[in-house]
Protein backbone atom coordinates (compact mmCIF):
# COMPACT_ATOMS: atom_id res chain seq x y z
CA UNK A 1 0.00 0.00 0.00
CA UNK A 2 2.71 2.02 1.27
CA UNK A 3 5.18 1.59 -2.19
CA UNK A 4 2.22 2.29 -4.20
CA UNK A 5 1.05 5.13 -2.67
CA UNK A 6 5.08 6.34 -2.76
CA UNK A 7 4.90 5.88 -6.87
CA UNK A 8 3.12 8.72 -8.80
CA UNK A 9 1.67 7.15 -11.78
CA UNK A 10 3.73 7.70 -14.90
CA UNK A 11 3.79 10.06 -17.65
CA UNK A 12 -0.38 11.11 -15.81
CA UNK A 13 0.47 15.16 -15.67
CA UNK A 14 1.22 15.55 -19.16
CA UNK A 15 -1.42 13.10 -20.59
CA UNK A 16 -3.54 15.26 -18.39
CA UNK A 17 -2.71 18.94 -18.98
CA UNK A 18 -3.16 17.87 -23.35
CA UNK A 19 -6.34 16.23 -22.79
CA UNK A 20 -7.12 19.33 -20.54
CA UNK A 21 -5.92 21.49 -23.24
CA UNK A 22 -8.02 20.05 -25.88
CA UNK A 23 -11.01 19.76 -24.39
CA UNK A 24 -10.69 23.61 -23.83
CA UNK A 25 -9.84 23.89 -27.69
CA UNK A 26 -13.26 22.12 -28.73
CA UNK A 27 -15.12 23.74 -26.15
CA UNK A 28 -13.55 27.05 -27.54
CA UNK A 29 -13.64 26.41 -30.88
CA UNK A 30 -18.00 25.25 -30.56
CA UNK A 31 -18.79 28.57 -28.67
CA UNK A 32 -17.05 30.23 -31.52
CA UNK A 33 -18.99 28.97 -34.60
CA UNK A 34 -22.05 29.33 -32.66
CA UNK A 35 -20.97 33.26 -32.28
CA UNK A 36 -19.47 33.32 -35.94
CA UNK A 37 -22.89 32.19 -37.15
CA UNK A 38 -24.57 34.50 -35.14
CA UNK A 39 -22.47 37.49 -35.84
CA UNK A 40 -22.90 36.78 -39.39
CA UNK A 41 -27.01 36.68 -39.36
CA UNK A 42 -26.95 39.73 -37.35
CA UNK A 43 -24.76 41.80 -40.13
CA UNK A 44 -25.80 40.01 -42.89
CA UNK A 45 -28.95 41.24 -41.87
CA UNK A 46 -28.03 44.68 -42.36
CA UNK A 47 -28.43 46.07 -45.17
CA UNK A 48 -32.32 45.54 -45.22
CA UNK A 49 -32.97 46.68 -41.30
CA UNK A 50 -30.71 49.79 -43.17
CA UNK A 51 -33.29 50.05 -45.69
CA UNK A 52 -36.48 52.38 -45.82
CA UNK A 53 -39.86 51.60 -46.42
CA UNK A 54 -39.20 47.82 -47.08
CA UNK A 55 -42.16 46.54 -45.04
CA UNK A 56 -40.82 43.91 -43.46
CA UNK A 57 -44.01 43.75 -40.83
CA UNK A 58 -46.10 43.74 -44.22
CA UNK A 59 -47.40 40.99 -46.31
CA UNK A 60 -46.20 41.96 -49.40
CA UNK A 61 -43.13 40.14 -50.67
CA UNK A 62 -41.67 41.39 -54.01
CA UNK A 63 -38.18 41.97 -53.98
CA UNK A 64 -38.16 43.64 -57.21
CA UNK A 65 -40.21 46.18 -55.78
CA UNK A 66 -38.01 46.21 -52.78
CA UNK A 67 -41.05 44.92 -50.41
CA UNK A 68 -40.18 42.32 -47.76
CA UNK A 69 -43.19 41.44 -46.19
CA UNK A 70 -42.12 38.78 -43.43
CA UNK A 71 -45.21 38.20 -41.74
CA UNK A 72 -46.97 35.56 -44.28
CA UNK A 73 -43.64 33.05 -43.45
CA UNK A 74 -43.82 33.69 -39.96
CA UNK A 75 -46.85 33.62 -39.77
CA UNK A 76 -46.98 30.02 -41.95
CA UNK A 77 -44.14 28.62 -39.53
CA UNK A 78 -45.69 29.80 -36.20
CA UNK A 79 -49.10 28.03 -37.67
CA UNK A 80 -47.97 24.70 -39.38
CA UNK A 81 -46.47 24.20 -35.82
CA UNK A 82 -49.15 24.22 -33.90
CA UNK A 83 -50.50 22.09 -36.26
CA UNK A 84 -47.98 20.15 -36.08
CA UNK A 85 -48.12 20.29 -32.04
CA UNK A 86 -51.78 18.98 -32.26
CA UNK A 87 -51.51 16.06 -34.47
CA UNK A 88 -47.98 14.84 -32.60
CA UNK A 89 -48.58 15.55 -28.62
CA UNK A 90 -51.51 13.59 -27.93
CA UNK A 91 -51.16 10.62 -29.34
CA UNK A 92 -47.39 10.63 -28.31
CA UNK A 93 -48.25 11.14 -24.88
CA UNK A 94 -50.74 8.24 -24.94
CA UNK A 95 -48.33 6.27 -27.28
CA UNK A 96 -45.45 6.72 -24.18
CA UNK A 97 -47.59 6.39 -21.21
CA UNK A 98 -48.14 2.97 -22.94
CA UNK A 99 -45.09 2.18 -23.74
CA UNK A 100 -43.90 3.27 -20.14
CA UNK A 101 -46.45 1.29 -18.06
CA UNK A 102 -46.75 -1.81 -20.19
CA UNK A 103 -45.56 -4.91 -18.28
CA UNK A 104 -43.44 -6.03 -20.89
CA UNK A 105 -39.60 -4.74 -21.13
CA UNK A 106 -39.29 -6.79 -24.63
CA UNK A 107 -42.40 -4.79 -26.18
CA UNK A 108 -40.62 -1.11 -24.78
CA UNK A 109 -37.61 -2.06 -26.01
CA UNK A 110 -39.00 -3.02 -29.55
CA UNK A 111 -41.19 0.11 -29.92
CA UNK A 112 -38.43 2.02 -28.46
CA UNK A 113 -35.81 0.94 -30.96
CA UNK A 114 -38.09 1.53 -33.83
CA UNK A 115 -38.88 4.93 -33.13
CA UNK A 116 -35.04 5.95 -32.41
CA UNK A 117 -35.29 4.41 -36.24
CA UNK A 118 -37.23 6.83 -37.40
CA UNK A 119 -35.78 9.51 -35.71
CA UNK A 120 -32.73 8.94 -38.07
CA UNK A 121 -35.06 9.12 -41.91
CA UNK A 122 -34.42 12.30 -43.57
CA UNK A 123 -36.67 14.40 -43.93
CA UNK A 124 -36.84 14.27 -47.72
CA UNK A 125 -38.08 10.98 -47.50
CA UNK A 126 -41.19 12.00 -45.07
CA UNK A 127 -41.60 14.37 -47.65
CA UNK A 128 -41.72 12.55 -50.51
CA UNK A 129 -44.15 10.44 -48.79
CA UNK A 130 -46.41 13.70 -47.97
CA UNK A 131 -46.27 14.65 -51.92
CA UNK A 132 -47.20 10.79 -52.94
CA UNK A 133 -49.60 10.03 -50.36
CA UNK A 134 -50.79 12.45 -47.81
CA UNK A 135 -51.04 15.00 -50.05
CA UNK A 136 -53.65 13.34 -52.42
CA UNK A 137 -55.38 11.98 -49.15
CA UNK A 138 -55.97 15.40 -48.11
CA UNK A 139 -57.50 17.33 -51.30
CA UNK A 140 -59.88 13.98 -51.50
CA UNK A 141 -60.94 14.58 -48.06
CA UNK A 142 -61.40 18.62 -48.19
CA UNK A 143 -62.57 18.28 -52.01
CA UNK A 144 -59.79 20.70 -52.91
CA UNK A 145 -58.03 20.57 -56.33
CA UNK A 146 -55.24 20.55 -54.74
CA UNK A 147 -53.52 18.77 -51.01
CA UNK A 148 -50.29 21.18 -50.80
CA UNK A 149 -51.63 23.46 -48.26
CA UNK A 150 -50.86 24.13 -44.75
CA UNK A 151 -52.73 21.33 -42.93
CA UNK A 152 -51.27 19.01 -44.98
CA UNK A 153 -47.27 20.60 -43.84
CA UNK A 154 -48.71 20.46 -40.28
CA UNK A 155 -50.26 17.04 -40.36
CA UNK A 156 -46.46 15.82 -41.96
CA UNK A 157 -44.27 18.14 -39.95
CA UNK A 158 -46.42 16.36 -36.76
CA UNK A 159 -45.49 12.71 -37.96
CA UNK A 160 -42.40 14.12 -38.38
CA UNK A 161 -41.74 15.30 -34.85
CA UNK A 162 -43.86 12.41 -33.35
CA UNK A 163 -40.96 10.14 -32.21
CA UNK A 164 -38.85 12.51 -31.23
CA UNK A 165 -41.62 13.85 -28.55
CA UNK A 166 -42.48 10.04 -27.80
CA UNK A 167 -38.98 8.96 -27.11
CA UNK A 168 -38.32 11.72 -24.80
CA UNK A 169 -41.89 11.92 -23.16
CA UNK A 170 -41.59 8.04 -22.66
CA UNK A 171 -37.86 8.97 -20.97
CA UNK A 172 -39.66 11.03 -18.88
CA UNK A 173 -42.28 9.09 -17.39
CA UNK A 174 -39.94 5.59 -17.59
CA UNK A 175 -37.34 7.71 -14.82
CA UNK A 176 -39.77 8.42 -12.51
CA UNK A 177 -38.66 5.41 -9.67
CA UNK A 178 -41.01 2.15 -9.45
CA UNK A 179 -41.21 2.61 -5.86
CA UNK A 180 -43.85 5.74 -6.37
CA UNK A 181 -45.81 3.17 -8.31
CA UNK A 182 -45.47 0.11 -6.32
CA UNK A 183 -46.61 2.80 -3.51
CA UNK A 184 -49.39 4.10 -4.93
CA UNK A 185 -50.04 0.58 -5.90
CA UNK A 186 -49.99 -0.74 -2.56
CA UNK A 187 -52.61 2.02 -1.29
CA UNK A 188 -55.10 0.59 -3.86
CA UNK A 189 -54.93 3.49 -6.74
CA UNK A 190 -56.31 2.24 -10.03
CA UNK A 191 -53.84 2.38 -12.92
CA UNK A 192 -54.81 5.79 -14.53
CA UNK A 193 -55.10 7.14 -10.36
CA UNK A 194 -51.37 6.10 -10.25
CA UNK A 195 -50.19 7.82 -13.45
CA UNK A 196 -52.48 11.04 -12.91
CA UNK A 197 -51.55 11.59 -9.46
CA UNK A 198 -48.24 10.11 -8.92
CA UNK A 199 -46.25 9.56 -11.94
CA UNK A 200 -47.41 13.14 -14.20
CA UNK A 201 -46.56 15.08 -11.62
CA UNK A 202 -43.01 14.10 -11.69
CA UNK A 203 -42.62 14.00 -15.34
CA UNK A 204 -44.94 16.90 -16.39
CA UNK A 205 -41.39 19.06 -16.82
CA UNK A 206 -39.68 16.08 -18.53
CA UNK A 207 -43.00 16.24 -20.75
CA UNK A 208 -43.15 19.91 -21.26
CA UNK A 209 -39.22 20.01 -22.27
CA UNK A 210 -40.09 17.32 -24.62
CA UNK A 211 -42.40 19.05 -26.67
CA UNK A 212 -40.73 22.49 -26.69
CA UNK A 213 -37.98 20.31 -28.01
CA UNK A 214 -40.49 18.65 -30.92
CA UNK A 215 -41.14 22.12 -31.44
CA UNK A 216 -38.14 23.31 -32.20
CA UNK A 217 -37.59 21.05 -34.81
CA UNK A 218 -40.85 21.59 -36.38
CA UNK A 219 -39.86 24.94 -36.78
CA UNK A 220 -36.42 24.22 -38.34
CA UNK A 221 -37.79 21.37 -40.63
CA UNK A 222 -37.05 22.57 -44.20
CA UNK A 223 -37.42 19.67 -47.22
CA UNK A 224 -40.61 18.16 -45.79
CA UNK A 225 -42.27 21.08 -45.60
CA UNK A 226 -41.24 22.94 -48.94
CA UNK A 227 -42.75 20.28 -50.82
CA UNK A 228 -46.33 20.37 -49.62
CA UNK A 229 -46.99 23.97 -48.41
CA UNK A 230 -48.05 25.38 -51.48
CA UNK A 231 -45.38 27.89 -51.41
CA UNK A 232 -47.99 30.96 -51.44
CA UNK A 233 -46.67 34.35 -49.70
CA UNK A 234 -50.02 35.35 -48.46
CA UNK A 235 -51.75 35.15 -45.19
CA UNK A 236 -54.10 32.69 -45.23
CA UNK A 237 -57.93 34.02 -45.81
CA UNK A 238 -59.76 33.93 -43.39
CA UNK A 239 -56.11 33.93 -41.09
CA UNK A 240 -56.57 30.72 -39.70
CA UNK A 241 -57.90 28.46 -42.45
CA UNK A 242 -55.41 25.61 -42.80
CA UNK A 243 -57.08 24.34 -46.08
CA UNK A 244 -55.05 27.15 -47.96
CA UNK A 245 -51.69 27.49 -49.45
CA UNK A 246 -49.28 29.02 -47.73
CA UNK A 247 -45.23 29.94 -46.45
CA UNK A 248 -43.09 28.90 -43.71
CA UNK A 249 -39.57 30.70 -43.32
CA UNK A 250 -37.60 27.67 -43.86
CA UNK A 251 -39.41 26.90 -47.29
CA UNK A 252 -38.96 30.35 -48.23
CA UNK A 253 -35.26 30.00 -47.26
CA UNK A 254 -34.96 26.89 -49.75
CA UNK A 255 -36.76 28.00 -52.45
CA UNK A 256 -35.26 31.71 -52.17
CA UNK A 257 -31.81 31.77 -51.12
CA UNK A 258 -30.07 30.58 -54.81
CA UNK A 259 -32.06 33.06 -56.60
CA UNK A 260 -30.81 35.93 -54.71
CA UNK A 261 -27.51 37.59 -55.24
CA UNK A 262 -24.89 37.40 -51.97
CA UNK A 263 -25.02 40.98 -50.26
CA UNK A 264 -28.38 42.44 -52.00
CA UNK A 265 -30.95 43.57 -49.88
CA UNK A 266 -33.42 40.49 -51.05
CA UNK A 267 -30.46 38.14 -49.81
CA UNK A 268 -30.34 40.18 -46.39
CA UNK A 269 -34.22 40.07 -45.67
CA UNK A 270 -33.39 36.10 -46.10
CA UNK A 271 -30.76 36.19 -43.72
CA UNK A 272 -32.84 38.24 -41.15
CA UNK A 273 -36.03 36.06 -41.40
CA UNK A 274 -33.39 33.34 -40.53
CA UNK A 275 -32.42 35.33 -37.99
CA UNK A 276 -35.73 35.51 -36.45
CA UNK A 277 -36.12 31.41 -36.76
CA UNK A 278 -32.89 31.16 -34.82
CA UNK A 279 -34.07 33.28 -32.05
CA UNK A 280 -37.31 31.47 -31.76
CA UNK A 281 -35.53 28.12 -31.76
CA UNK A 282 -32.50 29.27 -29.65
CA UNK A 283 -35.55 30.36 -26.92
CA UNK A 284 -37.49 27.24 -27.39
CA UNK A 285 -34.57 25.24 -26.79
CA UNK A 286 -33.67 26.68 -23.40
CA UNK A 287 -36.83 27.20 -22.18
CA UNK A 288 -37.13 23.01 -23.14
CA UNK A 289 -33.91 22.43 -21.55
CA UNK A 290 -34.82 24.75 -18.23
CA UNK A 291 -38.02 22.07 -18.26
CA UNK A 292 -35.72 18.87 -18.75
CA UNK A 293 -33.44 20.29 -15.95
CA UNK A 294 -35.95 20.39 -13.56
CA UNK A 295 -37.40 16.99 -14.24
CA UNK A 296 -37.14 15.07 -10.73
CA UNK A 297 -35.19 16.78 -8.68
CA UNK A 298 -37.24 16.96 -6.26
CA UNK A 299 -37.76 13.38 -5.79
CA UNK B 1 -66.39 -6.40 -4.78
CA UNK B 2 -65.98 -2.88 -5.70
CA UNK B 3 -66.27 -2.05 -9.62
CA UNK B 4 -64.06 0.84 -10.24
CA UNK B 5 -65.46 4.27 -10.06
CA UNK B 6 -67.50 3.12 -7.02
CA UNK B 7 -67.03 4.26 -3.84
CA UNK B 8 -66.10 1.60 -1.30
CA UNK B 9 -67.15 2.40 2.17
CA UNK B 10 -64.78 3.00 5.16
CA UNK B 11 -65.77 2.92 8.72
CA UNK B 12 -64.48 5.73 10.81
CA UNK B 13 -63.63 4.35 14.14
CA UNK B 14 -60.78 1.81 14.07
CA UNK B 15 -62.85 -1.29 14.04
CA UNK B 16 -60.62 -4.18 15.30
CA UNK B 17 -62.09 -7.78 16.52
CA UNK B 18 -61.60 -8.83 20.27
CA UNK B 19 -58.98 -11.60 20.12
CA UNK B 20 -62.47 -13.78 21.35
CA UNK B 21 -63.78 -12.70 18.01
CA UNK B 22 -60.86 -13.25 15.85
CA UNK B 23 -60.57 -15.81 13.17
CA UNK B 24 -57.92 -18.66 14.56
CA UNK B 25 -55.70 -17.38 11.35
CA UNK B 26 -54.59 -14.26 9.39
CA UNK B 27 -53.26 -15.84 6.11
CA UNK B 28 -53.16 -19.04 5.44
CA UNK B 29 -50.65 -20.48 2.32
CA UNK B 30 -51.37 -23.85 1.05
CA UNK B 31 -48.66 -25.10 -2.08
CA UNK B 32 -47.57 -21.80 -2.99
CA UNK B 33 -44.46 -21.69 -5.65
CA UNK B 34 -43.14 -18.05 -6.80
CA UNK B 35 -41.46 -17.94 -10.09
CA UNK B 36 -39.50 -15.28 -12.12
CA UNK B 37 -39.54 -16.32 -15.39
CA UNK B 38 -38.60 -20.27 -15.35
CA UNK B 39 -36.80 -19.54 -11.93
CA UNK B 40 -38.75 -20.83 -8.95
CA UNK B 41 -38.25 -18.86 -5.84
CA UNK B 42 -40.16 -20.61 -3.71
CA UNK B 43 -41.05 -23.94 -3.95
CA UNK B 44 -44.44 -25.62 -2.63
CA UNK B 45 -44.52 -23.64 1.26
CA UNK B 46 -47.21 -24.18 3.53
CA UNK B 47 -47.68 -21.59 6.42
CA UNK B 48 -50.25 -20.39 8.31
CA UNK B 49 -50.30 -16.67 9.89
CA UNK B 50 -52.47 -16.10 13.20
CA UNK B 51 -54.49 -13.39 13.27
CA UNK B 52 -53.22 -10.10 15.41
CA UNK B 53 -49.13 -9.83 16.63
CA UNK B 54 -45.88 -9.66 14.34
CA UNK B 55 -45.12 -12.67 12.76
CA UNK B 56 -41.63 -12.03 11.11
CA UNK B 57 -40.32 -13.78 8.04
CA UNK B 58 -36.73 -14.16 8.75
CA UNK B 59 -33.83 -15.56 6.88
CA UNK B 60 -30.95 -14.77 4.25
CA UNK B 61 -31.10 -12.60 1.07
CA UNK B 62 -32.82 -13.69 -2.06
CA UNK B 63 -34.60 -16.49 0.01
CA UNK B 64 -37.93 -15.50 -1.02
CA UNK B 65 -39.05 -13.55 1.78
CA UNK B 66 -40.01 -10.56 0.02
CA UNK B 67 -41.71 -12.41 -2.77
CA UNK B 68 -43.80 -13.98 -0.58
CA UNK B 69 -44.33 -10.89 1.06
CA UNK B 70 -45.30 -9.21 -2.51
CA UNK B 71 -48.00 -11.68 -3.47
CA UNK B 72 -50.00 -11.22 -0.38
CA UNK B 73 -51.22 -8.37 -1.80
CA UNK B 74 -50.61 -9.07 -5.31
CA UNK B 75 -48.11 -6.32 -5.83
CA UNK B 76 -45.55 -8.62 -7.66
CA UNK B 77 -48.28 -9.48 -10.52
CA UNK B 78 -47.61 -6.62 -12.17
CA UNK B 79 -43.94 -7.67 -12.17
CA UNK B 80 -42.46 -8.61 -15.39
CA UNK B 81 -42.27 -12.77 -15.49
CA UNK B 82 -43.27 -13.08 -12.20
CA UNK B 83 -45.64 -15.48 -11.28
CA UNK B 84 -47.06 -18.62 -8.68
CA UNK B 85 -49.21 -21.63 -7.95
CA UNK B 86 -51.44 -22.44 -5.21
CA UNK B 87 -53.59 -20.62 -2.59
CA UNK B 88 -53.24 -17.58 -0.49
CA UNK B 89 -56.04 -16.64 1.95
CA UNK B 90 -56.29 -13.56 3.74
CA UNK B 91 -59.13 -13.73 6.68
CA UNK B 92 -60.70 -16.63 4.49
CA UNK B 93 -60.93 -14.94 1.37
CA UNK B 94 -58.87 -16.49 -1.38
CA UNK B 95 -56.83 -13.37 -2.51
CA UNK B 96 -56.82 -14.49 -6.51
CA UNK B 97 -60.82 -15.91 -7.02
CA UNK B 98 -62.34 -13.68 -4.26
CA UNK B 99 -60.40 -10.10 -5.08
CA UNK B 100 -61.57 -9.95 -9.05
CA UNK B 101 -60.76 -5.36 -8.33
CA UNK B 102 -57.44 -5.86 -6.79
CA UNK B 103 -57.30 -2.15 -5.40
CA UNK B 104 -60.00 -3.84 -3.29
CA UNK B 105 -57.37 -6.22 -1.82
CA UNK B 106 -54.70 -3.75 -1.64
CA UNK B 107 -56.49 -1.23 0.71
CA UNK B 108 -57.46 -4.07 3.15
CA UNK B 109 -53.72 -5.59 3.15
CA UNK B 110 -51.51 -2.22 3.25
CA UNK B 111 -48.15 -2.53 2.47
CA UNK B 112 -45.02 -0.82 3.75
CA UNK B 113 -41.59 -0.83 1.80
CA UNK B 114 -38.34 -0.86 2.56
CA UNK B 115 -37.17 2.57 1.56
CA UNK B 116 -39.76 5.52 2.80
CA UNK B 117 -41.30 6.90 -0.16
CA UNK B 118 -43.48 9.93 -0.40
CA UNK B 119 -44.99 11.62 -2.88
CA UNK B 120 -43.48 14.93 -3.94
CA UNK B 121 -46.81 17.03 -1.85
CA UNK B 122 -48.09 17.99 0.70
CA UNK B 123 -48.07 15.67 4.37
CA UNK B 124 -51.47 15.99 4.10
CA UNK B 125 -51.97 15.02 0.34
CA UNK B 126 -49.98 12.24 1.08
CA UNK B 127 -52.39 11.26 3.25
CA UNK B 128 -55.11 11.85 1.30
CA UNK B 129 -53.86 9.80 -1.79
CA UNK B 130 -55.38 6.60 -0.71
CA UNK B 131 -59.01 8.06 1.09
CA UNK B 132 -59.60 9.60 -2.60
CA UNK B 133 -61.82 6.72 -3.74
CA UNK B 134 -64.45 6.70 -0.37
CA UNK B 135 -66.79 9.06 -0.48
CA UNK B 136 -65.99 10.86 2.93
CA UNK B 137 -66.94 14.76 3.90
CA UNK B 138 -64.21 17.43 5.09
CA UNK B 139 -64.36 16.67 8.37
CA UNK B 140 -64.76 12.84 8.22
CA UNK B 141 -61.30 12.79 5.92
CA UNK B 142 -59.67 15.09 8.32
CA UNK B 143 -60.69 12.77 11.40
CA UNK B 144 -58.92 10.01 9.71
CA UNK B 145 -55.80 12.02 8.85
CA UNK B 146 -55.92 12.95 12.24
CA UNK B 147 -56.65 9.73 13.82
CA UNK B 148 -54.08 7.75 11.65
CA UNK B 149 -50.81 10.06 12.26
CA UNK B 150 -51.56 9.60 16.08
CA UNK B 151 -51.80 5.80 15.40
CA UNK B 152 -48.42 6.55 13.79
CA UNK B 153 -46.75 8.56 16.52
CA UNK B 154 -46.66 11.57 13.96
CA UNK B 155 -49.02 13.65 14.80
CA UNK B 156 -47.34 15.34 17.28
CA UNK B 157 -44.31 16.52 15.00
CA UNK B 158 -46.40 16.84 11.72
CA UNK B 159 -49.99 18.51 13.67
CA UNK B 160 -49.31 22.69 12.81
CA UNK B 161 -47.49 22.16 9.07
CA UNK B 162 -49.36 19.52 7.24
CA UNK B 163 -49.14 21.76 4.35
CA UNK B 164 -45.69 21.34 4.49
CA UNK B 165 -43.84 19.21 1.89
CA UNK B 166 -43.50 15.71 2.74
CA UNK B 167 -40.15 15.34 1.69
CA UNK B 168 -38.90 17.91 4.29
CA UNK B 169 -39.68 15.27 6.73
CA UNK B 170 -36.63 13.32 7.57
CA UNK B 171 -36.32 9.42 6.73
CA UNK B 172 -37.64 8.10 10.22
CA UNK B 173 -40.27 10.77 10.06
CA UNK B 174 -41.20 9.77 6.04
CA UNK B 175 -41.13 6.05 7.21
CA UNK B 176 -44.10 6.90 9.81
CA UNK B 177 -45.96 8.97 7.38
CA UNK B 178 -45.67 6.08 5.21
CA UNK B 179 -47.45 3.88 7.71
CA UNK B 180 -49.59 6.58 8.58
CA UNK B 181 -51.18 6.47 5.29
CA UNK B 182 -51.19 2.51 4.88
CA UNK B 183 -53.26 3.08 7.90
CA UNK B 184 -55.72 5.61 7.05
CA UNK B 185 -57.31 2.72 5.11
CA UNK B 186 -57.76 0.83 8.24
CA UNK B 187 -56.04 -2.24 6.64
CA UNK B 188 -56.95 -5.64 8.45
CA UNK B 189 -53.64 -6.76 7.22
CA UNK B 190 -50.35 -4.71 7.60
CA UNK B 191 -46.88 -5.85 5.68
CA UNK B 192 -43.99 -4.58 6.37
CA UNK B 193 -40.55 -5.16 4.05
CA UNK B 194 -37.73 -4.38 5.81
CA UNK B 195 -39.21 -1.14 7.35
CA UNK B 196 -36.59 -0.45 8.99
CA UNK B 197 -33.62 -0.82 6.72
CA UNK B 198 -32.70 2.17 5.74
CA UNK B 199 -33.44 4.58 8.98
CA UNK B 200 -31.08 5.28 11.47
CA UNK B 201 -31.42 3.28 14.58
CA UNK B 202 -33.47 5.36 17.22
CA UNK B 203 -36.01 6.07 14.22
CA UNK B 204 -36.06 2.30 14.11
CA UNK B 205 -36.77 1.64 18.13
CA UNK B 206 -39.49 4.47 17.16
CA UNK B 207 -40.98 2.10 14.57
CA UNK B 208 -40.63 -1.19 16.17
CA UNK B 209 -42.57 0.43 19.18
CA UNK B 210 -45.12 1.40 16.75
CA UNK B 211 -45.04 -1.78 14.68
CA UNK B 212 -46.09 -3.66 18.23
CA UNK B 213 -48.03 -1.32 19.22
CA UNK B 214 -50.81 -1.74 16.42
CA UNK B 215 -49.89 -5.47 16.13
CA UNK B 216 -52.81 -5.37 19.40
CA UNK B 217 -55.62 -4.82 16.53
CA UNK B 218 -53.85 -5.59 12.93
CA UNK B 219 -51.94 -8.67 11.93
CA UNK B 220 -48.68 -7.75 11.06
CA UNK B 221 -45.84 -9.56 8.76
CA UNK B 222 -42.49 -8.30 8.58
CA UNK B 223 -39.67 -9.27 6.23
CA UNK B 224 -36.37 -8.92 8.38
CA UNK B 225 -32.24 -9.52 8.38
CA UNK B 226 -31.93 -8.29 11.41
CA UNK B 227 -32.40 -10.88 14.64
CA UNK B 228 -31.81 -8.57 17.09
CA UNK B 229 -35.35 -7.07 16.00
CA UNK B 230 -36.88 -10.31 15.26
CA UNK B 231 -36.26 -11.14 19.10
CA UNK B 232 -37.17 -7.64 20.11
CA UNK B 233 -41.05 -7.52 18.45
CA UNK B 234 -41.95 -10.54 16.99
CA UNK B 235 -45.01 -13.08 18.52
CA UNK B 236 -44.36 -15.56 15.72
CA UNK B 237 -41.16 -16.38 13.55
CA UNK B 238 -40.92 -18.14 10.36
CA UNK B 239 -37.45 -19.04 9.44
CA UNK B 240 -36.79 -19.45 5.26
CA UNK B 241 -33.87 -20.58 3.37
CA UNK B 242 -33.64 -21.16 -0.40
CA UNK B 243 -37.30 -20.97 -1.29
CA UNK B 244 -38.37 -23.32 1.89
CA UNK B 245 -39.65 -22.78 6.08
CA UNK B 246 -36.77 -24.36 7.57
CA UNK B 247 -38.57 -24.02 10.92
CA UNK B 248 -41.59 -21.78 12.63
CA UNK B 249 -42.50 -21.31 15.70
CA UNK B 250 -42.63 -18.60 18.59
CA UNK B 251 -40.45 -16.28 19.61
CA UNK B 252 -39.47 -17.98 22.99
CA UNK B 253 -39.96 -21.61 20.92
CA UNK B 254 -37.42 -20.39 17.79
CA UNK B 255 -34.96 -18.51 20.08
CA UNK B 256 -34.15 -21.17 23.02
CA UNK B 257 -35.38 -24.10 21.55
CA UNK B 258 -35.44 -24.66 18.08
CA UNK B 259 -34.74 -27.57 17.26
CA UNK B 260 -33.05 -27.27 13.22
CA UNK B 261 -29.08 -26.75 13.31
CA UNK B 262 -29.49 -24.05 10.30
CA UNK B 263 -31.84 -21.78 12.47
CA UNK B 264 -29.62 -22.52 15.42
CA UNK B 265 -27.06 -21.12 13.38
CA UNK B 266 -28.60 -18.29 11.92
CA UNK B 267 -30.37 -16.77 15.01
CA UNK B 268 -26.99 -17.04 17.21
CA UNK B 269 -25.69 -14.99 14.54
CA UNK B 270 -23.14 -16.94 12.77
CA UNK B 271 -24.96 -17.02 9.72
CA UNK B 272 -25.67 -19.98 7.71
CA UNK B 273 -24.65 -21.28 4.40
CA UNK B 274 -28.41 -21.88 3.27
Amino acid sequence: MSTLAAMPPKSAPQHGDALKAYCQISAILSVLIVALILSTLILQSGPVLSLKNSGMFSTHWNPDAGQYGMMPMVFGSVFVMIIAAIVAFPIGLMTAIYISETRSSKLRRFIKSVLELLTGIPSIVYGLIGVAYLNIWVAEAFDLQSGRIILTAGILLGIMILPTFLTLTEDAISTVPARFRENAKALGLYRHEIFKLTILPQAKSGIAGAGLLAIGRALGETMAVMLVIGSLDRLPSPLFNPLSSGQTITSKLGREVGESAFGSAHFSALVFMSLILVSITIVLTIISQYFLSRKNTYV
Amino acid sequence: MTAEGSAPQLTLVAGSKSRSEASPSAIQIEGFSAYYGKNCIISDLSLIIPDKGVTCLLGPSGTGKSTLLRWLNRINEDTENASFAGRIKILGRDVMRDYPDVTELRREIGMVFQQPCVFPCSIYDNMLMGLRNFKLSKSETRNIIETSLKQAALWDEVANRLEAPATSLSLGQQQRLCIARALALKPKVLLFDEPTASIDPISSRVIEDLVMSLSENISIVMVTHNIAQTKRIADHVVFMCDGKIVEQGSRSHMFSLATCDKTRTYITEEFCDC
